[in-house]
């Protein structure tokens, strides 16, 4: 039987070409988001694309980030939708709002998330 | 014009977006996309747990516009499903982690009145 290999991104979480994929947070905090927003994230990317375990087809793609907290990743997450719209945009970028509590815990986030 | 949304169900949080126009049952596919439950397992409302919305209404409906639910600041709604029983699970949305407290010279100073002798 031949298999296809779809190269349009396939629905929901499973296999290598999903829409979407799980970012779990230190403390079990599930995130779903669209893998190319994710993408912005370069060490999401190279674990995903180039990690020792490939993922089959009908498993999810899931990277588990166990040193971000919730509160952080949370802000991360919205910080791909964000840099999607305005990253090629010419007009007026609107600031990012990060409360000053989350601020340091977002930081190093981003830092070892590389975005 | 699209709207940004966190569909939060305990410990879950699914980052999407939609339209403005986009209905209830429209965001229930999407979920059931993701979550591989069926729209009529699913129940979306809003995140006090006071309004439940309705599959026929557009987003709009439910204060999701375009102004109000941004990118940087997506705005929530609550997702339950369906019991063994018949009956939607009650409504539970887990907390985020809690950021440690900020040092006393980082918070907002109130203006002292110095007695001046």
């Amino acid at each position: 039987m031949a298999s296809n290999v779809p190269s349009v991104p396939s629905e929901g979480l499973n296999g290598p070409n999903s829409m979407y994929i799980k970012l779990i947070a230190a403390d079990g905090h599930e995130f779903i988001v669209k893998r190319n927003l994710a993408y912005y994230a370069k060490t999401v990317k190279d674990m995903l694309e180039s990690g020792p375990v490939q993922v089959k087809e009908d498993e999810p793609s899931v990277v588990h980030l166990k040193k971000i907290p919730s509160n952080a990743l949370i802000v991360v997450c919205s910080y791909f939708a964000y840099k999607h719209i305005y990253i090629n945009a010419n007009t007026m970028i609107p600031d990012f709002p990060i409360a000053l509590r989350d601020s340091l815990d977002v930081f190093m986030a981003a830092d070892f998330l590389r975005c | 014009m699209d709207v940004f949304l966190m569909v939060r169900r305990k410990k879950t949080t699914i980052f999407t977006d939609a339209k403005e126009t986009t209905t209830v049952r429209e965001l229930k596919k999407i979920i059931q996309g993701i979550m591989k439950v069926e729209p009529e397992n699913q129940q979306l409302m809003n995140q006090d747990g006071t309004e439940v919305f309705d599959d026929d209404k557009p987003l709009s409906e439910y204060g999701l516009s375009a102004q109000s639910a941004r990118a940087q600041s997506p705005s929530t709604v609550a997702l339950v499903f369906r019991q063994e029983n018949g009956e939607f699970e009650p409504l539970e949305l887990t907390p985020l982690s809690s950021p440690p407290e900020l040092p006393e010279v980082m918070k907002p100073q109130e203006p002292h009145q110095q007695d001046v002798n």
